[in-house]
């Protein structure tokens, strides 16, 4: 079920009745739980079932972890959990990227090798969740967290709809104490948290489909190179179309946890105000960037010892964190891109962080900038279908094949103005948070808006487009 | 967007100063806090005045599109299509299942074609704009499959390799292969909102639609052949006619006969390619269109199966353009006698001969009817259904 659709509009409405009419907190928290796997249910009924064999094993596993008084069979504990858990991920996102690598192997090495076709489906959201239990036996092994009370409270802090197939990647920690004492469905919660899923669904359905897509589409579509103002278009327009995509739906899911009177941490800040790419990471799926800091790079060393050692412990968490987003070498590349940019950052810090023109307001409109246009090179990796298109649409941006346009006006003209008022806003709030600027607002312009993105969302007709990071 | 406070890094207070209950040797766990503020508007009241805007100009703009002359239907949507290909699972040789583009969909009457078969009611599985190799593989790979497949060709989208024709088909069957209890449900949802507003209407009216065709001058070079506006009704058999409204509209019908013929004027030949190596590719194309279809009526055949293709009518100055682009001996003679199917030309029949496309494509509602009826005539007097 995704949000944009009318079958998520009357589950809600649904789930939100029996919510407020339910007499008691457990029944209103198994009410959430079954709620939570018809939604992910209605995909592929048996992905429920992998869902709740995860959810079973580490509720199990953490438990016997924390009661456990020999260290050598906590982290036996500890390896089952991870074992299964990045078992689970391997065979389902990787295994046939292992598969295809291998079969490519065999070739350069003359050998004709020809398995049998792979069929493995991709169950939605298996990064998101496995990230999420993966987090709680780590944080319970550490002893930084307490185990969930009830199997009922860990399986909804596993499957709670809003965050379950796209993120944020909740911790336990954010989530789990929210289930000790009752949550009320509020006035003022639930209209604010409905403003943030009709927010959502228009980044969603208005910007990203119907005035962003179409575009990234046509260059990424196309066969052949295109000219170098269109392919430089294109790859704005999907780096406008994936954030208004992505953060659309975790303002959906944030905002829908806030009706029933739930907190989910923020995954955006503006990230296209960034100045710098680490500035960037800070403010991008801040929950993926925190989790591979805290599980990945801070256990590597982190920063703790010397330079060379983070480099490499940099490098590795960015290219892991571009595996994380797909089995393709397109995301190893995009990985590797960002954490050569972090690295280099780093070192160009050091060299000239203290000159007076970094600090200028001129010098951060150019910091910004440069990174704007590192991070639109990388999106080319990720949005181009295999390794020869992304090269062919870099060349094509670097002005080294001359090709036709194949924007229509119509189209350049979308793209020009939503990146426009995209990286305007971003740049205007950069410092301030969303719910500072719907305070400054009157109520009576907030309405009048409100009911326009309302108008609009209609307007696109969305035919239940699914999120982009559904796939992942 | 960003809201309010994120503090995975962050460990701050309890929210409700509650003890934890502390277990035997482990120490306190730190707990995060992720509360969030509600800015300090009247949000209720706001939600129901927007609702109440939203649904003022929702009818304003119902108002407007049926005052253009635009009626409540349904969407020619994958997932209707989706539930005709369900339809054809298991399907039997007395099952007439029809395959091909708009001119299957537009020209075809389901009713006659039921009344004139022995099977059930056919289930008509064209697609607009479409080759129909993709829907032909699928129902021979499909192992429940044995019916009786009427195959519509347009040559020059069964001649095409590649690009839009080809695409068009691959969103339908995408859908068919993931289809979900979610999708099941969604359409049962869909179907009556459809029915009853008339902004509803995915090929002319959608946000991006409408922006698509601002009044703006086009980039000469980017320039991409028109599609036609909505001019056609479709029913829940995916049964689709020529609107009335557009039957008695000459400008509209004038407008689109123009549309058709750069689309059937064949794809440009790309500058980087020269003619040659462009000839290759559309001919390599062609062939394993051939070759799909060949595979295709052998496996569908091997179940007890058949497979019969159908030239229907084109008219104006749409035909001779399509007999240039794609002759009747490179692609139809050719299609038969390489599939070892047997096949129906309109041309060849004088009972089908005279039937005139109002906009050189489809034919009327009415005619479509009269057409089917002799069409059907034909396939019986040839054993056929």
């Amino acid at each position: 079920m995704v949000f944009n659709s009318l079958t998520f509009v009357l589950f809600f409405g649904t789930v939100l009745l029996l919510y407020r009419l339910l007499p008691s907190w457990t029944a209103k928290k198994g009410m959430l739980l079954v709620a939570s796997y018809v939604f992910y249910g209605a995909w592929n009924p048996p992905f429920a079932g992998l869902l709740a064999l995860t959810t079973l094993l580490d509720f199990w596993l953490a438990r016997r972890m924390w009661n456990s008084g020999s260290e050598r069979a906590r982290r036996a504990y500890l390896t089952v959990s991870v074992c299964a858990n990045l078992g689970v991920l391997s065979y389902f996102k990787y295994g046939s990227f292992a598969l295809e690598s291998f079969v490519a192997l065999m070739h350069t090495l003359g050998v004709d090798y020809k398995p049998a076709p792979s069929s493995i489906v991709l169950p939605v959201g298996i990064s998101f969740y496995t990230f999420e239990t993966l987090s709680y036996t780590l944080d319970v092994y550490r002893r930084k967290l307490k185990p969930a009370a009830s199997l009922l409270d860990f399986g909804l802090f596993v499957s709670f709809f809003p965050h379950l197939v796209a993120g944020p990647i909740v911790r336990a920690a954010d989530f789990l104490y929210q289930l000790e004492h009752e949550r009320f469905i509020e006035a003022r919660r639930l209209g604010w948290g409905l403003f943030m899923m009709t927010l959502g669904l228009f980044e969603k359905m208005v910007l990203a489909d119907s005035l962003l897509a179409s575009s990234a589409d046509a260059v990424f579509g196309n066969p052949g190179p295109t000219s170098q103002l269109d392919s430089w278009l294109g790859t704005i327009a999907f780096a406008g179309q994936i954030f208004c995509d992505f953060a659309g739906y975790t303002t959906c899911a944030i905002g829908a946890s806030l009706c029933f009177g739930f907190f989910l941490v923020d995954n955006f800040r503006f990230p296209y105000a960034a100045i710098g790419l680490r500035d960037f990471w800070r403010r991008w799926h801040m929950s993926l960037s925190s989790w591979l800091r805290d599980y990945l790079y801070v256990p590597l060393g982190g920063n703790r010892h010397g330079m060379r050692r983070m480099q490499v412990a940099l490098m590795i968490t960015m290219v892991l964190g571009g595996l994380w987003h797909g089995a393709s070498w397109n995301f190893v590349i995009w990985g590797t891109l960002h954490g050569l940019f972090l690295v280099a950052e780093r070192a160009l810090a050091r060299r000239f962080g203290g000159a007076a023109w970094v600090q200028s307001g001129a010098g951060r409109a150019l910091l910004g900038a440069v990174t704007f246009v590192l991070v639109c090179v990388a999106w080319v990796f990720f949005r181009a279908k295999d390794l020869p298109q992304a090269a062919m649409v870099i060349a094509s941006m670097l002005g080294a094949i001359p090709a036709a346009p194949v924007l229509s006006s119509v189209n350049v003209a979308q793209v020009v103005i939503v990146t426009c008022c995209l990286i305007g806003s971003h740049v205007l709030l950069r410092n301030r948070r969303l719910e500072d600027a719907a305070r400054a607002l009157p109520a009576p312009l907030l309405t009048v808006v409100w009911s326009g993105m309302l108008f609009a969302i209609v307007l696109t007709q969305g035919a239940g487009d699914a999120f982009i990071y559904f796939q992942f | 967007m960003p809201s309010s406070t994120s503090s995975s890094d962050m460990l701050l207070r309890r929210e409700d100063g509650d003890e934890l209950e502390l277990h035997s040797a482990a120490p306190e766990p730190a707990v995060h806090d992720v509360r969030r503020d509600v800015p300090s508007h009247n949000w209720h009241v706001m939600a129901i005045c927007a609702a109440l805007g939203c649904a003022l100009m929702l009818g304003f703009w119902e108002r407007h599109v049926r005052a253009l002359g635009y009626e409540a239907d349904y969407d020619d949507t994958p997932s209707l299509w989706v539930k005709a290909r369900q339809n054809a699972v298991n399907a039997r040789r007395e099952q007439l299942v029809l395959v091909g583009a708009s001119r299957t969909l537009f020209d075809l009457d389901l009713d006659v074609l039921e009344q004139a078969g022995q099977g059930p009611r056919p289930i008509q599985l064209a697609t607009v704009g479409s080759n129909p190799i993709a829907v032909l593989e699928d129902l021979a790979n499909d192992p429940s499959y044995a019916g009786t497949t009427l195959v519509g060709v347009v040559p020059p989208l069964m001649a095409a390799g590649g690009g839009p024709p080809v695409e068009a088909p691959q969103r339908y069957l995408r859908k068919y292969r993931d289809w979900s209890p979610a999708n099941e449900w969604e359409l049962a949802l869909s179907l009556p909102v459809q029915r009853q507003f008339a902004f509803i209407q995915q090929e002319d009216l959608t946000l991006s639609q409408l922006l698509a065709h601002a009044p703006v001058p086009q980039r000469e070079a980017a320039f991409a052949p028109e599609l036609p506006p909505h001019f056609s009704q479709i029913d829940l058999d995916r049964r689709t006619r020529i609107t009335e409204r557009a039957e008695r509209d000459q400008q509209l019908l004038q407008r689109i006969q123009q549309i058709w013929l750069p689309l059937f004027a064949g794809p440009p030949k790309p500058g980087i390619l020269s003619a040659e190596q462009w000839q290759k590719i559309l001919d390599d194309g062609w062939n394993q269109n051939l070759q799909k279809a060949k595979d295709s009526v052998a496996k569908i055949r091997a179940r007890g199966g058949e497979v019969f293709f159908v030239r229907h009518p084109s008219s104006g100055q749409l035909r001779p353009l399509e007999e240039k682009a794609t002759p009747r001996a490179l692609v139809w003679d050719r299609l038969l006698r390489e599939t070892g199917a047997q096949g129906i030309y309109y041309e060849d029949y004088p009972e089908l001969r005279d039937f005139t496309c109002p906009e050189w494509s489809h034919l009327s509602a009415s005619d479509s009817v009269e057409y089917t009826r002799c069409l059907s005539e034909i396939l019986k007097r040839q054993g056929w259904i």
